[in-house]
């Protein structure tokens, strides 16, 4: 025994050394990007240099790590530490909206964003108590071959691969549409050509490697998102307050905000321009209600202004909002009615005056108990039990070595975790902090970069215009996207350039991991479970990893074609998958393990019933989906069931499948001796 | 597999597990539900500028359950180093000597 701890110790070790050269190496990256832009470089080149160098990077490792085996392909030869696998999870987990959203939503919505940071961790106590050791224990290649395995039988193996499609799929459209949106904005390339270097980058890791590529590439992509993150916040904190733990900082800084703050509620300018916005929004309302004929009469409108300020040889600038608008005009009138009431919405968020930041459920009335509270409870169950139930992140304590250190690597996650998540609050403030003494009161001739950049890019994701004419900007004139407080973060605290393309390399591994992640455990469930275990038995060992990478290749092009023809509502998505998890494979795990009367049939028929209350509440309520599937119209009111949000589903989800699995279980038949004996060895007794 | 195997402390190993996880579990709810009920009551203050409930919940909570998963590991790896335990089954497949390569 104290062989192989001798053995184990020097190879953690060798991985510490090599880990460190490579930090090193992307340090050095770091500064000779820093040097170029102090000589004068373009920006875009070095936008180029930090995308190319970094996938490169993890091609290399990818390339490096390539095998046929089939214990290595699926599990990576169960022999990563647990502090690595601590961090390939942790590089598996955060996805591009964890990266960019976590701190998107606390600047947003403030408390309520809470809601995600309490889940995301919390989750992981229930994944270390729970479920990962047991996992390790019974000593499976996939998660669906875990359930196998555990109630014997076809039936709740093949459910979970259909519930790992629902909750993974989902994801990994997300992702790919993430990583093309990221080069799109980084280099100016098209969002194709985007999603197509996106593809190529993952399917050379996942392809030839398997997991054991993807483990050693997710570490790497761990430690770029970590240094990512980190050294614009500590960066900005030292800027702003002269401290340089970034908690601290914003700890300095956060009076003046809430001074600000009142400052701007109380402003009569400010007032005015919130005024303007409602009646915005009301004559979209009225444009709403006079369809079909309003979708003409605007059309010319518009088209008139546009002759008008043409002939008057109004200011370019001008003319071409106008065109723009123009050419964006919705082709129908249902299309109309539909892009109408989404800025109809969004004027009414803009009319709303800024919360006080950070203080708790700040709508619900006098401490009475609301829709707010019970949001944000179910939002919070939702994320908390999917995280402990998403696949991907499950199959994850399967390459450690021993039980132990599946949870030790469970403790190492979280701590890695948390290296990101408690400086997002940090960060949401730095920004907050900067857009009001920086930007705001500023005179319009003189506007930062930043501004003109993202604008000009994309109005949904920075808009500032001179709306009353006084040239000066107020804060009801600026719109920003939740994204782009980390993504233009750090062009906002008025940070080199440098910054901004770190951050967005580490935006990019982090859609890359958690890509890799997700596209291994669809392509592992289809092949091993669904090929291998159920349609043909007989395969031969190298020819289940070659159906396994032909899975994969078709997962990642479906996906990826998926991706460029998605509507764009990447945080609905990746919340389906948590609720999904939530709702399927948390019960069916947590009760396989401990409650030994549950049999193949309650198991079986409670994930699916899960899943599918979860899936029509979604349909029901979210309005893409329910236009795809009911045929109503996005702009029609939605019932919600007890005001409960989309986002939330699997909050209905759970308790019929938990109900399920118990009442299916209890009439039909005991598990017989073999599952008993299973489940015996799991429990070590 | 015959239930005549086990002995007493194999099958206590699984009781006293299932309190370890109960106990664990307790403090995660209380935890997690003790900044709702601060928020739900109004209360106020400041802690380091921050305003108290948040803090409490974005920077106090997530530690705590860091907390608890490692006293969970340390304390099940003092139950499992029992000698009286047989083996782990799937660690017999420990790893190899053979050095991979990241």
């Amino acid at each position: 025994m104290s062989g192989s701890d001798k053995g184990l110790y020097a190879w953690q070790l060798t991985l510490g050394k090599r880990y460190a050269f490579y930090a090193l190496g992307f340090g050095l990256l770091i500064g000779a990007s820093a040097i170029l832009e102090v000589v004068g470089a373009a920006r875009e080149w070095i936008g180029y240099i930090f995308l190319f160098a970094t996938v490169v990077m993890y091609a290399a490792i990818g390339i490096f790590c390539r095998t046929s085996d089939p214990v290595e392909y699926y599990v990576a030869g169960r022999r990563v530490p647990a502090v690595f696998n601590g961090m390939a999870t942790a590089a598996d987990w955060m996805s591009v909206a964890s990266f960019l959203g976590v701190a998107g939503t606390l600047y947003l919505s403030g408390f309520n964003g809470l809601a995600f940071i309490l889940g995301w961790t919390g989750g992981y106590v229930l994944l270390a108590l729970l479920i990962a050791p047991y996992l390790r224990r019974m000593g499976s290649l996939t998660i669906p071959d875990f359930l196998g395995t555990r109630f014997g039988g076809h039936l709740p193996r093949l459910v979970a691969v259909v519930c790992t499609l629902a909750c993974s799929f989902s994801y990994l459209v997300a992702q790919i549409y993430g990583v093309g949106l990221i080069t799109t904005r980084l280099t100016g390339l098209s969002f194709e050509l985007g999603v197509f270097i996106a593809l190529g980058s993952m399917l050379v890791c996942s392809f030839l490697g398997g997991m054991r590529a993807v483990t050693w590439t997710q570490v790497g992509q761990y430690i770029i998102l970590v240094i990512a993150y980190l050294l614009p916040v500590i960066w900005l904190s030292m800027s702003q307050a002269d401290k340089v733990i970034p908690q601290a900082g914003a700890g300095h800084v956060m009076a003046q905000v809430a001074e600000r703050e009142a400052e701007i509620t109380a402003d009569p300018v400010e007032a005015e321009l919130r005024r303007y916005w409602r009646a915005q929004a009301d004559l979209k309302q009225i444009h709403i209600d006079a369809l079909p004929l309003s979708w003409q009469t605007e059309k010319d409108a518009l088209r008139t202004q546009l002759l008008r300020a043409r002939e008057a040889e109004a200011s370019m600038l001008q003319v071409r909002q106008l065109e723009r608008e123009l050419a964006k005009y919705p082709s129908t009138e249902d299309a109309a009615r539909e892009y109408w009431a989404a800025e109809r919405d969004e004027y009414r968020v803009r009319a709303k005056p800024p919360e006080p930041f950070l203080q708790s459920f700040t709508q619900g009335s006098d401490g009475q108990w609301g829709d707010m509270q019970n949001n944000f409870l179910a939002l919070l169950v939702c994320l908390m039990l999917g995280t402990a139930g998403l696949p991907h992140i499950l199959m994850r304590s399967l390459t450690t070595p021993t039980v132990s250190a599946a949870r030790r690597s469970v403790f190492w996650s979280l701590f890695f975790i948390l290296a990101l998540y408690l400086m997002a609050p940090a960060l949401a403030v730095l920004v907050k902090n900067e857009i009001y003494q920086q930007v705001v009161g500023m005179s319009f001739a003189d506007l930062p970069e930043w501004v003109s950049v993202w604008s000009a890019l994309d109005r949904s994701l920075v808009d500032l215009r001179d709306i009353n004419g006084d040239g000066i900007v107020q804060l009801a004139e600026l719109h920003l996207a939740s994204d782009m407080v980390v993504l233009a973060g750090p062009e906002i605290g008025g940070l080199p350039y440098v910054m901004s393309g770190l951050i967005a390399a580490g935006a990019m591994a982090a859609a890359l991991s958690t890509a890799d992640g997700l596209l291994l455990t669809l392509s592992n469930a289809l092949s091993h479970d669904m090929s291998f275990k159920v349609v043909s038995p007989g395969m031969k060992t190298h020819r289940r990893v070659l159906v396994s990478k032909v899975f994969l290749l078709f997962v990642a092009f479906a996906a990826a074609w998926v991706a460029t023809r998605t509507p764009a509502d990447i945080i609905f998505m990746v919340t389906a998958a948590f609720s999904f998890a939530a709702a399927s494979f948390f019960p069916g795990l947590v009760l396989g393990i401990f409650w030994a009367r549950c049999n193949k049939w309650g198991v079986s028929i409670g994930m699916l019933a899960g899943l599918a209350v979860t899936a029509y509440y979604m349909a029901w309520t979210q309005p893409w989906l329910r236009d795809v599937f009911f045929g109503i119209s996005r702009a029609e009111p939605i019932e919600l069931w007890w005001g409960i949000e989309p986002n939330a589903a699997g909050i209905f989800g759970v308790p019929v499948a938990l109900l399920m699995m118990v009442l299916v279980s209890l009439v039909t038949p005991k598990p017989d001796a073999s599952a008993q004996a299973v489940l015996a060895n799991l429990r070590r007794a | 597999m015959s239930n005549s195997v086990h002995t007493k402390r194999q099958k206590r190993y699984w009781q006293v597990s299932l309190t370890l996880i109960g106990t664990c579990l307790l403090v995660w709810l209380g935890v997690t539900l003790f900044p709702l009920i601060l928020a739900q009551l109004q209360v106020t203050g400041t802690l380091f500028g921050w305003p108290m409930v948040f803090a409490l919940a974005a920077f106090g909570v997530p530690l705590v359950y860091l907390a608890i998963i490692g006293v969970y590991s340390l304390v099940m790896d003092r139950i499992e180093s029992s000698p009286s335990l047989p083996p782990e089954s799937s660690e017999l497949s420990a790893p190899s000597d053979e050095e991979p390569k990241p």
